[in-house]
């Protein structure tokens, strides 16, 4: 499998996740790679770890509106910490799914993770670039971060 | 191959013809049968008179006896005479009653009984007659006188006669019913040679019966036995249809599939419609309407009995086909299908159907194409390097630092918000240009492993600007390629930076590459833009078989902050100078031109006007009817704008993006980026680009730089 | 020994190098080469003379293409066994070459076996 198409995947997880579960759409912006600097942290993100045939980390970064606003829409009305940590855990379960469908064997894929706060860094190797794909949703704005060597 | 069929057929009929047989022998036995019992009824029937009748003689010889007393002691007799006359009566029914019962038990032919029943007629007949004449008499017999009543005439011929009666009536007597016993003895044999005749016949219909009895029984388990096995068997081949991985169908005469394929067939075809539908329904929306007809022609080829089916398999069309799957949530989903298909015979020889089987051959192809592009890569890093190897180290540097810049300005480019369709192709023009310099140096310095590895990036991005709707998911192969161009370059950055470690500081390689090598290289570490375009028009004349020659005038007088922006525009215009400018050497010839051609690159300094840079060749010219074709067929004019556009106005249109001209797309030129990343670079410097051209004679353009470095100038420069 | 060649076999094509080869590759008992052509008027000039009954026709070749020769030799004799052997420029034209009335096809280069196993093929056919 190519990285074009492990990197479609993913995007396609995120986007059937707002299809289905938020029962909104959202839109995919123009891919680009993070040159120089980590890629920005929102407040919650949910990453799933890969390793095998690639190695590197995958994680759905968002503010915490964009969260609470998911969590409405889903007729939930508990805003706390531990649901929105919960919501975005819910997202990276799902790149981990689809992962697992597409990827077979080759992969090892970890169970997703969840970390807060957006002053955090996510470690990944020093020789990839990450490449970020923006997802806008409403007025919000959240990225998928695909870092694999 | 006939004659198992016919087997098949007298099988199935077997039990048929058994039963039928069977059963007419049961209807002949019982026949039969019946007509021994009735006989046996007869002959029993017969017996029973005959035996009655033996008592007969001795009851005529008391009637007699009680007749003659009667006359002696003058009494009445007319009852006697009644009774003899009844029982001889009687007695005569009773034979005919006997001959009708002989005839009924099949007796009357028979010889012994007829013998016996003709002795019985000729006694009775000699004894009968003489019954007659006594109980003929009428009348009375006596005849009262006084002295007591005498016999009268009447009287006295009964007394004769029935004194000869009882004269007679012991011998007659003896024969009746010795011919009677006779024929009592006959019948007891005949009845006993009836009865076990018809025993016989039941016992054999009792025998044949249990038989057909068995048989059937036989039968129905041998029929049940068939079905049971039957019914497995298509178990079976369930379970292996439901197996199976690869795809088996069976076609018809009219190429439509049967009702029997394998649950892999709907997996790998991704369709629940197979069942009666034809093949070529099935293939149409799968593979391009060529492939198609070439298909349905070389399957109808496997029911001409001529063609050899094991000899065909090379130009089966169908064999390793790439098609396109509509994936549930949009776009398409490409794999790699195996058909291949065997005549199936019937019993006769006949070709009734054709087996398909189709398997998915993705993964194989896969990793064969993986293998041969780590072949093309491995080769391609060995041209890599014998071409790196010719470019001084610190020039390669350079061109490391800008390209990496311009791979930056990309990412940036895509890293700017815009989620609109307009966004994204100004955003993928922008790309593209960046993309399109980087390959036009490569192509400059002659490093054409870079140039065509930039060229796969460049053919993504045109194969997403043809589409008619592109959104941004459409960009993660081009950020893929992005980074693996970055990689690729970053790879190139370090041979480089090794390379001009090892150099001796302002000389050349000759002294770790061979000298033939050497001799090519030149000699500074950057090359004069002079040198650059000299490279560029000699390699692109070459490739396109062009004779050129090159002039260059105040290049080096070029201020520091347009050098770069200089470089970038005179590589691209002498380039498109050369390739649609110039004629071809016969063409030049033709027109009465000197075969080889000039191309005049030049800069001046127009003192508080600003700068001139100035490309021109005297080829033929821009043509400006093709301008405007290509204008109209790209949608970029319309119709009726094309109608009232002056020719200055159409020359303009060149400068536009997605404009080429060129028929094919090639690494040099025709990819219509070129000249609109130049008059993007011009405008951003804050100059003007003016344009002179005669039919034939010459093209000229003319680029206007102000004397002071404007911001975005210094922008691009940076 | 004569009653057993049965098969008369004609080789067009216009290499002598592959006509050559074809013919050292044959070792078919029954089959007995006839004639050699270089191209399909010459093939059907030979046909006339040595009647054969088998084929290895080329496609590409001079005068008389092999497809055009494959038709005429088809309507000259319906039960003519015909092998295309061809460098496989594109599938439909030996598909079209096959609809013409050829019986199979042998896709250049070909190693001497596949001759033989496919000219088996067609005898048995």
């Amino acid at each position: 499998m190519s990285l074009q198409s492990e990197i479609g995947t993913f995007v396609a997880a995120v986007l059937n996740y707002f299809d289905t579960a938020v029962q909104q759409p959202a839109v995919v912006g123009t891919p680009y790679l993070a040159l120089g600097k980590a890629p920005e942290v929102f407040d919650y993100t949910g990453m799933i770890r890969i390793s095998g045939k690639r190695k590197g980390v995958v994680y759905f970064t968002a503010p915490k509106g964009m969260l609470s606003v998911m969590l409405m829409r889903m007729q939930e009305t508990d805003m706390s910490d531990a649901n929105l940590r919960d919501l975005v855990g819910e997202v990276a379960n799902t790149l981990s799914g689809n992962a697992r469908k597409d990827f077979g064997r080759n992969f090892i894929i970890s169970t997703p993770s969840v970390v807060a706060g957006s002053s955090t860094t996510i470690g990944y190797s020093p020789d990839t670039r990450p490449i970020v794909v923006p997802i806008d949703w409403r007025a919000y704005h959240a990225n998928l971060v695909v870092c694999l060597n | 191959m006939k004659r198992r069929r016919h087997d098949f057929d007298l099988a199935q009929l077997l039990p048929v013809v058994v039963a039928t047989t069977f059963a007419a022998v049961l209807t002949l036995l019982l026949t039969l049968g019946i007509q021994r019992a009735s006989q046996l009824q007869s002959a029993s029937s017969a017996l029973q008179l005959a035996s009655e009748l033996r008592s007969l003689p001795q009851y005529f010889g008391t009637e007699l006896t009680l007749v003659q007393r009667g006359l002696e002691s003058r009494t009445f007799i007319g009852e006697p005479l009644a009774d003899i006359a009844a029982a001889r009566e009687g007695f005569d029914k009773a034979l005919e009653r006997i001959d009708t019962d002989l005839i009924g038990a099949g007796l009357g032919g028979t010889v012994e009984i007829q013998r016996v029943r003709g002795a019985l007629d000729a006694a009775w007949a000699r004894f009968s007659p003489l019954l007659v004449a006594v109980d003929s008499h009428k009348g009375t017999p006596y005849s009262d006188t006084l002295s007591g009543s005498r016999l009268n005439s009447t009287g006295r011929a009964l007394k004769s006669d029935v004194d000869a009666a009882l004269a007679a009536q012991d011998e007659s007597m003896r024969d009746v019913g010795g011919a009677l016993k006779d024929l009592a003895t006959g019948l007891q044999d005949a009845v006993g040679d009836r009865g076990g005749s018809l025993r016989s016949f039941l016992m054999i219909g009792a025998a044949v019966s249990g038989l057909l009895l068995a048989l059937m029984l036989y039968f129905a388990l041998r029929s049940r036995r068939a079905a049971d096995d039957a019914r497995r068997a298509e178990r079976q081949v369930a379970d292996i249809l439901g197996t199976v991985r690869e795809g088996l169908f069976l076609l018809d005469r009219n190429l439509s599939l049967g009702h029997v394929y394998s649950a892999s067939l709907t997996r790998i075809l991704h369709t629940e419609q197979v069942r009666d539908t034809s093949f070529e329904d099935l293939l149409r929306p799968l593979v391009p309407a060529k492939t198609l007809a070439t298909a349905m022609k070389f399957v109808n080829l496997l029911w001409k009995e001529k063609v050899h089916e094991d000899l065909i398999d090379t130009v089966n069309p169908l064999n390793q086909i790439e098609v396109q799957f509509a994936k549930s949530g949009g776009g398409t989903d490409s794999r790699h299908l195996s058909f291949a298909f065997k005549r199936v015979k019937n019993a006769g020889g006949q070709g009734e159907h054709l087996l398909g089987i189709v398997t998915d051959v993705t993964d194989r192809v896969q990793i064969s194409r993986e293998l041969e592009q780590s072949k093309a890569e491995n080769q391609a890093q060995l041209d890599l390097v014998m071409q790196l190897l010719q470019v001084p180290g610190a020039q390669l540097q350079s061109f490391v630092r800008d390209s990496d810049m311009a791979l930056r300005k990309c990412n940036a480019i895509l890293k700017q918000p815009g989620r609109e369709e307009s966004e994204l192709r100004s955003k993928l023009n922008g790309v593209f240009r960046e993309v399109h310099t980087i390959k036009g140096e490569a192509g400059a310095m002659a490093l054409t492993a870079i140039a065509s590895r930039v060229h796969q990036l460049e053919e993504s991005l045109v194969a997403l600007r043809d589409r008619a709707r592109i959104d941004g998911n459409d960009f993660i192969p081009i950020v893929v390629k992005l980074d693996e161009l970055m990689s690729y370059l970053g790879g190139v950055g370090q041979f480089a930076d090794r390379l001009s470690e090892v150099q001796p500081k302002g000389d050349t390689m000759k002294s770790v590459v061979p000298p033939l090598l050497a001799n090519q290289m030149l000699a500074a570490d950057t090359p004069s833009l002079e040198q650059v375009l000299a490279k560029v028009v000699k390699e692109t004349a070459s490739a396109h078989g062009k004779r050129v020659a090159l002039q260059c005038r105040g290049l080096e007088a070029i201020p520091a902050p347009y050098r770069k922006a200089a470089r970038d525009i005179t590589i691209h215009m002498a380039r498109n100078a050369v390739v649609h400018g110039i004629e071809t050497p016969d063409n030049r010839a033709s027109a009465s031109k000197s075969e080889t051609a000039a191309v005049r690159v030049s800069f001046d300094d127009a003192g508080a006007e600003g700068y001139v840079l100035t490309v021109e060749d005297d080829g033929q010219g821009l043509p400006y009817e093709r301008i405007l074709d290509a204008a109209l067929r790209k949608g970029l004019v319309s119709p009726a704008d094309a109608a009232r556009m002056e020719r200055p106005a159409v020359y303009g249109l060149i400068f536009r993006a997605g404009f080429s001209t060129a028929e094919t797309v090639t690494e040099h030129a025709g990819r219509g980026v070129g000249l609109d990343a130049v008059s993007q670079t011009v405008r951003d410097l804050g100059g003007s680009i003016g344009i002179a051209t005669s039919d034939g004679k010459f093209t000229r353009f003319r680029m206007k730089l102000p004397q002071a470095v404007s911001q975005a100038g210094a922008a691009h420069v940076a | 020994m004569n009653a057993a060649r049965q098969h008369r076999l004609l080789i067009v094509d216009d290499s002598n190098i592959m006509r050559r080869k074809i013919e050292r590759s044959q070792d078919i008992p029954q089959v007995e080469i006839v004639g050699l052509a270089g191209n399909g008027l010459e093939a059907l000039a030979l046909h006339e003379q040595t009647r054969p009954t088998l084929v290895t026709m080329d496609l590409t070749m001079p005068e008389m293409d092999g497809i055009e020769c494959v038709e005429q030799l088809v309507g000259r004799d319906p039960d003519i066994r015909i092998l295309v052997i061809s460098a496989l420029a594109d599938k439909a034209t030996a598909i079209e070459a096959l609809e013409k009335g050829a019986s199979g096809f042998l896709c250049k280069p070909f190693t001497e076996r596949q001759v033989n196993d496919a000219l088996v093929k067609l005898i048995e056919n």
